[in-house]
């Protein structure tokens, strides 16, 4: 479900950074997230990959200056970040691999988020920090790549499960 | 007023949800807790009420005065809850099999009584703690479970929006746990109004329902603006297909409830029997 | 009935999560021993989690018939140990035990240390990863089964049965991995080996809550109307399918209030009816049942006994429905109650439970539990036996004559019409009623309708089957349902240790039979009572229902955990000096 950026919202470069920041912010909240739910459901090495993911995230987040107030409405939650609720996303027997394929698709978004703005924003310092930031998001796109590409795909049978839901989860 | 603010994250405990990865559950806990921040509640003085299922598992993953209650009561803890403490925000939680079924009852009763409270239904057609049965909004055709006979149940999927309507209930909207923002903003919408708040979320099953991973592709953002008349919004409901999300209908009722004031003394009382 | 045999088994655990396949590969081994013409008995235990949870199989084969878990693993053999503190209570190891661990599932857990077991290596997943397609589970299959001297061909026989309709390259795949864990057996030491297995009567491998429902079939069952709740579902969904094939009706009720009131429905109509739940549904049909007992329409509930009180612990069995299952309808309500003491027996048991309740138009609870309803056993064929439910029904009255429902007879028992008999036309009523059935508050009506239907079922020949007695000595061990396996191998030892006592398992719970009872227990001194519940409800019963000749001592505890043949034997020798 993607809407086009409400670009009226984000008036001046502060504003655009403070979206960065946010979305970062949230991609680690998300990924953490994602770190738990692995762990319960005993799958530690996409466990640690999504706390990777996490901390990179944080990284990258305290790149941009602190947050003071609301963050900006124009943001859109569930469009750009890693959803731990999306079942196309993740399967409970995923590998790490996945886990960086995930993250590489999420950052190409990124740059799609910031490209947008870079052109269409009528606000000639949105456009220019924009510019700045879609070519910050393709460095971690190349990053991405290279880290997902250190494991080996998954075998073609990653998915298959011969042990039946397990009936007794029962309350 | 809360001179503190609390954030999504505070509404959250340290307890690991066990629910399989990519459940919607997963992102309807994180738009309830966007509900309660947004609209600056605090943690102590919300409560989440819940019956027995997956999606009642909820209770624990919140940083409230909450209660896991039993299969299909929940409601009726809810209510009873908000009736004597009015003071504190209710949400009551569950999935369809605990709220339609062995809660229906409740549910229509609740709907007509009009508490105070709000109700999200985490609706993933299937009965999943249990391994599969249908539930009562399962399609009639569905018959991919060790319960249903070849073909589906062939009843009727139960319309829990028509029928909150139909009892009385003062909010009635829809949601796709897959757009968790604005599902919290209805959820908060559905708080602020005035008594019995009706949510129904579609939250896909990936594990018994693995198709329901089309619905992403399917919802849609209800065409009209909700509607204040309740005829209106009963043949709005009775004649779309499933798909449109939001806030479907807004009432006027006032809610169910006499503020707790004390105006006679036990000495009045006793004067009753007196000689 | 054949006895059970300690020393001629082997107990196994196999643990791992989230796709590492411990059950597939403890449920094809199980199907192997069944080839083979091993007895066996499956059980599990497992985290909440639907999907990728942690579980661990527990398995215990053996040339003779197994009804009990034992009170260690000779194995213990992990995929990896992903939270396997959840269950290391149910997994006891002594120095005689062996784990099997794969290294690269990190340090095994301190709990499993302790108990002085001898560890050894073996890298499943990594030999896996060497045979295309191979799996973990598979390597552990094999190396198990060699390890105990289990025979390879079975396992293989069985690998293609369920494998090779599937991918041809999977079942390759499956058998070199089982083979290649095999050949590495001999690198794990020693650990105690099975007998032959003794080839003989045909064998069946059966849960206990799929002969419960094969039970209810044979027993003449013709509509069930069911709401699922752990862990009484499979029953449920074993009728769903089955009760049709025989030209039964089935459907899935809204609720427990729903199920059991529908039953009492079907009833009415003439269907032998049953339903089966767990002790949170059986407080909600307690009001159906009283109503099922008053209008002596009869109705047959199994319960498959969890965790309680309230939600309690769904997933792990109990013994602590008994109270409410004896006493919980409100009134003086007497009805039937019986309880199944093996897996095997809980076919029986279910059948006789719809006989008797057609034969007495009455209620009757069968409580089972999770112990058996969701474990799988490897028994011997069950014999046919003749009980069938079977109404002692009205047909039209003679010219002039009143037919009257609730007729005062001899037996008890009034003729019930089916719906569609001319001339017997009645209102069932869960109002007290005169004998035609009119409603009625006088004493005399209501004097004469309870006297009859505590007569009815007091009065009735329930033979040999109220309860298993075997053994002798003056000691007595009185238990009931799961924990009866146990207690027979602890007599069976403590026999062997020169300390004489007697085993009586009650299957029918309620009505009592102070007669046979008191025949059971001629001679005895002392009396052990064994059950799984907090209160010793057992105990309780059997102290304020019964007259016996000496104050009992009691062993109990409340579930999870089994009670183990070893304690009770412990605490036979130290009753026996």
């Amino acid at each position: 479900m993607s809407k086009a950026p409400d670009f009226g919202a984000v008036k001046t470069s502060a504003d655009l950074l403070a979206i960065a920041r946010v979305m970062e912010e949230r991609a680690a909240e998300r990924y953490r997230e994602l770190a738990e739910a692995f762990e319960v459901s005993c799958n530690p090495d996409t466990s640690a990959a999504f706390l990777e993911l996490a901390e990179s995230e944080e990284r990258h987040a305290a790149d941009f200056p602190a947050l003071d107030g609301v963050p900006p409405v124009a943001a859109a939650w569930g469009e750009e970040d890693p959803e731990i609720a999306d079942p196309d996303a993740v399967h409970y027997l995923m590998y790490p691999w996945h886990a960086f394929d995930l993250a590489l698709r999420l950052e190409e978004r990124a740059v799609e988020f910031f490209s947008f703005f870079a052109e269409g924003s009528p606000y000639a310092e949105v456009r220019t920090q924009a510019a700045r930031l879609a070519e910050r998001e393709l460095e971690h796109v190349a990053h991405m790549k290279a880290r997902r590409d250190l494991l080996p795909e998954p075998p073609a049978d990653w998915d298959e499960d011969l042990d039946p839901p397990n009936w007794e989860a029962g309350d | 007023m809360n001179a503190v603010t609390y954030s999504a994250k505070d509404f959250k405990t340290e307890v690991k949800p066990v629910w399989c990865p990519g459940c919607g559950d997963y992102a309807v806990l994180s738009s309830i807790t966007k509900a309660f921040a947004d609209l600056g509640l605090a943690p102590h003085q919300t409560s989440v009420v819940s019956g027995i299922g997956c999606s009642s598992r909820i209770p624990a993953y919140t940083n409230t005065y909450g209660f896991h209650s039993i299969h299909g009561r929940a409601l009726a803890v809810g209510q009873g809850l908000k009736l004597a403490r009015p003071d504190l925000t209710v949400l009551v939680a569950g999935g369809d099999g605990d709220g339609f079924s062995i809660g229906g009852n409740h549910f229509m009763h609740a709907c007509r009584r009009n508490v105070d409270l709000t109700y999200v239904v985490m609706d993933n057609r299937v009965y999943g703690m249990t391994k599969g049965q249908p539930s009562p909004t399962t399609e009639a055709d569905w018959d991919a479970s060790a319960m249903a006979p070849p073909g589906g149940t062939g009843m009727t999927p139960f319309h829990p929006l028509a029928i909150a309507l139909a009892a009385g209930a003062n909010f009635v909207a829809r949601c796709f746990s897959g757009d968790p923002n604005g599902t919290a903003e209805v959820i908060a919408e559905a708080i602020k109004h005035p008594g019995f708040s009706f949510v129904a979320v579609m939250s896909p099953c990936i594990t018994f329902r693995e198709e329901q991973r089309e619905w992403k592709n399917m919802v849609r953002p209800a065409g009209v603006e909700a509607t204040t008349d309740a005829a209106q919004a009963a043949r709005r409901l009775m004649t779309d297909d499933g798909m449109n999300m939001g806030v479907l209908y807004r009432g006027n009722r006032v809610s169910y409830g006499k503020e707790k004031k004390a105006t006679a003394s036990f000495a009045d009382l006793e004067a009753e029997f007196a000689i | 009935m054949t006895t059970s045999s300690g020393s001629g088994s082997v107990s196994i655990a196999m643990c791992g999560s989230g796709g590492a396949g411990v059950m597939t590969a403890a449920n094809m081994f199980i199907d192997a021993a069944a080839e083979a013409g091993f007895y066996a008995l499956f059980g599990r235990s497992s985290g909440p989690q639907i999907r990728g949870g942690e579980a661990a199989a527990l398995l215990r084969v053996g040339s003779e018939p197994i009804t009990s878990v034992d009170d260690t693993y000779q194995i213990l053999l992990a995929i990896d140990w992903q939270n396997v503190n959840r269950f290391a209570a149910e997994l006891p190891l002594n120095k005689d035990s062996l784990i099997i661990a794969d290294p690269s599932a990190g340090d095994i857990p301190e709990v499993l240390l302790k108990s002085g077991a001898r560890v050894v290596q073996l890298p499943m997943k990594d030999l896996a990863k060497e045979i295309p397609g191979g799996r973990p589970n598979m390597i552990a299959l094999g190396a198990v089964a060699a390890l105990i001297n289990f025979p390879i061909e079975p396992l293989t026989e069985v690998l293609g049965k369920s494998l090779k309709k599937k991918r041809a390259d999977a079942y390759e795949a499956s058998v070199a991995a089982v083979k290649k864990g095999a050949e590495l057996a001999p690198t794990l030491g020693a650990c105690r080996k099975l007998g032959p297995a003794k080839r003989g009567a045909a064998r069946w491998t059966i849960s206990g809550n799929h002969a419960a429902g094969l039970g209810a079939i044979r027993g003449g069952i013709k509509f069930c109307a069911a709401y699922p709740i752990t862990p009484a579902t499979e029953v449920l969904e074993y009728l769903s399918s089955a009760l049709p094939k025989v030209g039964g009706v089935f459907v899935q009720a809204e609720d427990e209030l729903a199920s059991v009131n529908m039953c009492i429905g079907g009833s009415y109509g003439g269907e032998p009816s049953i339903t089966a739940t767990a002790g949170p549904g059986l407080a909600l049909m307690i009001e159906g049942l009283g109503l099922s007992m008053a209008s002596e329409t009869p109705v047959v509930v199994v319960d498959v006994q969890r965790g309680g009180p309230s939600t309690g612990i769904p997933t792990k069995s109990e013994q602590s429905d008994l109270n409410i299952a004896v006493y919980g309808l409100h009134g003086d309500a007497p009805h039937l109650v019986v309880a199944p003491d093996s897996i095997g027996d809980c076919l029986f048991t279910t059948q006789w439970g719809v006989h008797l309740a057609e034969a007495m138009q009455s209620p009757c609870i069968v409580l089972s539990d999770q112990s058996l309803g969701q474990s799988r056993a490897i028994i011997d064929a069950p014999a046919d036996v003749a009980f069938v439910g079977k109404r002692v029904t009205a047909q039209t009255p003679a010219e002039g004559e009143v037919f009257k429902r609730y007729a005062v007879t001899n037996s008890g028992v009034s003729p019930m019409p089916i719906p569609g008999t001319p001339g017997c036309q009645y209102t069932a009523d869960g109002l007290e009623h005169a004998e035609n059935g009119n409603p009625s508050s006088q004493e005399s009506d209501h004097a004469k309708q309870l006297d009859k239907r505590l007569r009815k079922l007091t009065t009735h020949d329930y033979g040999s089957h109220w309860a298993t007695v075997e053994g002798e000595g003056e000691i007595a061990v009185i238990t009931w349902g799961s924990c009866t396996g146990a207690v027979r191998e602890a007599v069976e030892r403590a026999r062997a240790d020169g300390v004489k006592a007697r085993m009586i398992s009650t299957r029918l719970i309620y009505p009592t039979r102070p007669e046979q009872m008191a025949e059971a227990l001629k001679g005895v001194k002392k009396i052990l009572v064994v059950e799984q519940s907090h209160q010793a409800q057992f105990n309780r019963y059997l102290r304020g229902e019964y007259d016996l000749p000496a104050k009992p001592e009691v062993l109990n505890r409340a579930g999870p955990l089994p009670i183990r043949p070893g304690e009770v034997h412990a605490r036979l020798l130290s009753m026996g000096k």
